[in-house]
């Protein structure tokens, strides 16, 4: 997978609101049609990268079911870096998609 | 680790949730309980190296793995003490010996100019209708008023004996006289104390290595009053340890002081010039500027002047010999090949260790443990030993550097006495700690990678089998010892010829017998002993009392002992040529060794100031001049007194004059009391019935009982006296075989090594061939070609190698050619014969192999 792909994914699974880390995982999955088969738990690295540079935060919350678990939450920077890395994401994807562009293929990596 | 705790429960907690969800959706897509969490651990990845992953997010984790990696590394280190020990060792003698050499290199050929900005700085001599020369103090006062171009400008003497006394023994100092700007032109700050002021007079700055040889490096010696020929001088500094300004040889600085008289002098031209051009201005700019001065100086005074220019050139600061040279860059390479060796036996080592740690790794990697993790701890292993292999390198340097300064001569003049200075400073201390990392890396990288390259699930599956044998490892660690191999044969052909060279120049005849005889030079004292008949009267009066010594066979005295660094020639007038010549006392010859092939020594009677005049000459000055003729007999036109003609009455043996390998040249002897001249190297010849050195101190009292003061200087045998003219060769002589003996030892070592391991390989295989009816001898010859087929493939790159090579030593052999067939025939047969040695070992033990218990071993 592309360097920072997962970082963007991340953060764009939790525009839509906090959540743990299973269902970020799932998102990410579901939304991707399953196109990207990550290592579940190389989740747990990016979330702590992005906890460091200040773009997620994390609280501890209950789960639907009653249980303890961490809520991670895209914090107002986070949202910032989001519509950066976004706007760079397209640059590149149209890029990619301009050279294959006979094929008619999606910039998938 | 508090805080590590901590968020490693946190993270513990959330991958439980995550992976318990996961297990929950499972069941729910309709996988059994069990089915179901292995299902999402799978999916989930290695639980471990994902919390590892994770920290390092947010810790310098790097630093934190890196001491884990050490303290493992140590443990590893010390749970194979054997290993470690010949590991460390070897490398410590490749990481020693190329700080050593290094050391020398970098004292006599590296370091840079100690003067500020050298560029800046040029000398400036005279040239007349007689060629180059120096200049009077009255030109020296005219060139200085030349400031355009010029920033400064000083004059001095180049160098002058004096006789040092009030301190100590009387000794003889090499003296130069300095302008009193000389140190502020040149921009060096003295070690200590302070340079010349204006106008100073009576001051004196004492170099730093005869401070520390003769006044113990004492610091009160500042203010004190020294006697140098008899007039008291106030030390006001120290020199810095770098400075050779005139050159090397310098003791020390005194004042150039003139009289009125003096300074007026337009005829005696005594002075070198040394300056300092002025920023921006070239060296041709100075020429113009000096072109002038000189113009105006032929107008003014026509006498002295006319057809006399000033000649700027750059500042040639003293220049090593290119013998020494070539010699140093000979042993830099030599000792480069040594450690070039050293690591290929430790990267051998390294090989073997590695494949027998394969299951450690498998096991670490299975574990979570990183490809760059793996590396890492091995390199971090290796870096580990060495370091400690750099720190026992400093040591062996420290002890070798000792060693070397010790083979030095301790009265010959050397051409590089800044070798007596070589020492481990911060330099040093930076190469050895860069070449112990780079020895590291050289021999860690290697097995590391391809430790970490092995496939795991074939390690986990080998692992426990003995014959988990990488074809590849043995084809790197063969490569290895024909690399070996080669270098040793290098490094043996060199040393034997530096060897053989050494012994043919020791064994050179020099043309006298240096057995039984004791040498000590008297050095006149000017200002007491005039030169001429004072100077003979005291020289004969010692002569006397020496004879008088009992044990002594004969006595005599020559103004300037062959082998000296210096040598006089005179005129000879027909036809007009140049000979040495040498002034003597009666008894010379004798005390020498010197045969007198025809005619006579001279007599006590000739040894007078109105004698008459006699000469003695060489062989080779008979030859040249009265071919097939007695020149017993003849005379020496004009060589005396008046122009009257000199009565030949011996014929000499030929002796060495310069060193035991320059060709002999005419040479011409006289009486010292008929004609006195060099007299600051006038040195008594004793020889003696038993041990020469016995005399020693009726010599030393002979001259004590006529003068207290007279410094007695250079009491050596005359054995030492060539033995010290030897001593380049004989020092790369030593160096070289040292670095051939270590060669061959370590790859004899890297042999066995080598073949042990691979023979304990393939334990197996001889066991299925012996059980197929191989015998011994097919077992002992299948191990043996092997070595066979990789040394001789060395041998003969070696020689390959060592044919181009050796040329470069050409300059340093004498006696020896280069490429000289026998010692690279018995040379080559010794290494093979060792290394056939070292793979006979392993070799029989693999004939010892039963086959029941090696097949059984499976």
């Amino acid at each position: 997978m592309l360097q920072g792909t997962l970082d963007l994914l991340i953060l764009r699974t939790l525009l839509l609101g906090p959540a743990h880390g299973h269902a970020i995982a799932n998102a990410i999955e579901f939304r991707s049609d399953d196109v990207l088969q990550v290592e579940q738990g190389s989740l747990y690295p990016a979330l702590h990268r992005l906890i460091k540079r200040g773009w997620i935060s994390v609280q501890e919350g209950t789960s639907e079911n009653n249980r303890r678990a961490k809520f991670y939450r895209l914090t107002a920077k986070g949202r910032r870096q989001l519509a950066v890395e976004t706007s760079k994401w397209d640059k590149l994807a149209g890029a990619i998609a301009r050279i294959l562009l006979p094929v008619e293929q999606e910039g998938k990596s | 680790m508090s805080r590590r705790q901590r968020m490693m429960e946190d993270l513990d907690q959330d991958i439980r949730d995550f992976i318990e969800r996961e297990t929950q959706d499972n069941i729910e897509r309709g996988m059994s309980a069990e089915d179901a969490h292995y299902a999402a651990l799978r999916k989930f990845g290695n639980v471990t190296r994902i919390k590892e992953d994770t920290w390092e997010v947010w810790s310098f984790v790097w630093l934190e793995q890196f001491w884990q990696d050490v303290r493992f590394g140590m443990r590893m280190l010390a749970k194979n003490p054997g290993f470690t020990l010949v590991a460390v060792l070897t490398l410590a003698l490749g990481i020693g010996a190329s700080t050593a050499i290094f050391s020398v290199v970098e004292t006599v050929l590296l370091r840079g100019s100690p003067y500020r900005n050298p560029g800046q700085l040029v000398e400036i001599a005279g040239r007349g209708p007689q060629g180059e020369g120096w200049f009077s103090p009255a030109e020296f006062n005219d060139l200085q008023t030349q400031r355009a171009s010029f920033e400064d400008l000083a004059a001095y003497v180049r160098w002058e004996f004096r006789v040092l006394s009030g301190a100590g023994e009387p000794d003889e100092v090499w003296i130069s006289q300095v302008s009193t700007n000389a140190f502020h032109l040149l921009g060096v700050p003295p070690f200590m104390g302070r340079a010349f002021a204006e106008n100073e007079t009576q001051a004196v700055i004492v170099s730093q290595g005869y401070w520390r040889s003769h006044f113990a490096g004492d610091p009160k010696i500042l203010g004190k009053t020294l006697a140098l020929d008899g007039k008291p001088y106030t030390v006001i500094g120290i020199a810095p340890a770098d400075l050779e300004f005139p050159d090397p040889s310098t003791q020390m600085w005194v004042p150039l002081a003139f009289s009125a008289a003096q300074e007026a002098n337009r005829e005696h031209r005594t002075l070198q010039v040394v300056a300092r051009l002025r920023p921006g201005i070239t060296v041709k700019q100075a020429q113009a500027t000096a072109d002038l001065e000189a113009h105006r100086l032929a107008a003014q005074y026509p006498k002295t002047n006319a057809g006399w220019s000033a000649i700027v050139k750059p500042f040639q600061a003293w220049e090593v010999s290119s013998a020494l040279r070539s010699a140093l860059w000979a042993l830099l390479g030599a000792v480069a090949f040594v450690l070039m060796i050293v690591c290929s036996n430790v990267t051998s080592m390294f090989l073997a260790r590695g494949t027998a740690r394969q299951g450690e790794m498998a096991v670490r990697a299975a574990l979570g443990a990183g490809r760059w993790r793996l590396v890492r701890q091995l390199i971090v292993e290796t870096f580990l030993l060495a370091g400690a292999a750099g720190v026992a390198g400093l040591v062996l340097a420290w002890w070798g550097i000792g060693t070397i300064v010790r083979i030095l001569p301790r009265y010959t003049l050397i051409e590089a006495p800044v070798l007596r200075q070589v020492a481990i400073n911060l330099p040093i201390l930076a190469f050895a700690m860069t070449l112990s990392l780079l020895t590291g890396i050289a021999v860690g990288l290697l097995p590391a990678l391809r430790i970490s390259r092995l496939s795991l699930n074939e390690s986990l599956q080998e692992r426990g089998r003995a014959s988990g044998r990488g074809p590849k490892g043995l084809r790197l660690q063969r490569a290895l010892i024909v690399f070996e191999v080669a270098l040793a044969l290098v490094l043996l052909v060199g040393a034997g010829l530096m060897i053989q060279s050494f012994q043919r120049l020791s064994a050179a005849p020099t043309g006298f017998q240096p057995d039984h005889v004791l040498t000590a030079r008297v050095p006149l004292v000017k200002h007491k002993y005039a030169e001429g008949p004072p100077s003979a009267a005291f020289y004969q009066s010692i002569l006397e009392r020496i004879q008088a010594v009992p044990g002594v066979r004969s006595a005599g005295m020559v103004n300037n002992l062959p082998l000296g660094a210096s040598t006089t020639a005179c005129s000879f007038p027909d036809p007009p040529g140049y000979v040495f010549c040498r002034s003597v006392s009666p008894g010379y010859f004798q005390a020498m060794g010197i045969a007198i092939k025809l005619g006579r020594d001279f007599t006590p009677a000739e040894n007078q100031k109105d004698a008459p005049c006699v000469r003695i000459v060489n062989e080779t000055l008979a030859r040249r001049y009265w071919p097939g003729e007695t020149a017993v007999g003849k005379q020496v036109l004009r060589a005396c007194r008046n122009d009257t003609p000199a009565l030949i009455v011996g014929v000499v043996a030929d002796s060495q004059q310069k060193s035991v390998d320059s060709k002999v040249v005419p040479e011409m002897y006289m009486p010292y009391a008929e004609k006195p001249f060099a007299s600051f190297l006038v040195t008594f010849v004793v020889r003696t019935s038993a041990n020469p050195v016995n005399v020693a101190a009726a010599v030393r009292r002979a001259v004590a009982e006529i003068d207290r003061d007279q410094p007695v200087i250079q009491i050596r045998t005359l054995q030492n006296v060539v033995a010290e003219t030897l001593w380049r060769p004989h020092l790369s002589a030593i160096l070289m075989g040292v670095f051939a003996a270590l060669a061959l030892v370590l790859s004899a070592v890297g042999i066995y090594g080598v073949f042990s391991y691979s023979v304990g390989q393939r334990t197996h295989e001889i066991g299925i061939r012996s059980a197929l009816g191989a015998t011994r001898g097919d077992i002992l010859r299948l191990v043996l070609e092997e070595g066979m087929i990789l040394a001789l493939l060395g041998v003969g790159i070696g020689t390959l190698a060592a044919l181009g090579l050796t040329r470069l030593l050409a300059g340093l052999l004498y006696g020896i050619r280069p490429r000289d067939p026998l010692t690279f025939v018995s040379l080559s047969l010794l290494l093979a014969g060792v290394a056939l040695f070292a793979c006979f070992v392993p070799a029989r033990r693999a004939t010892k192999v039963d086959p029941m218990v090696a097949l059984r071993h499976e």
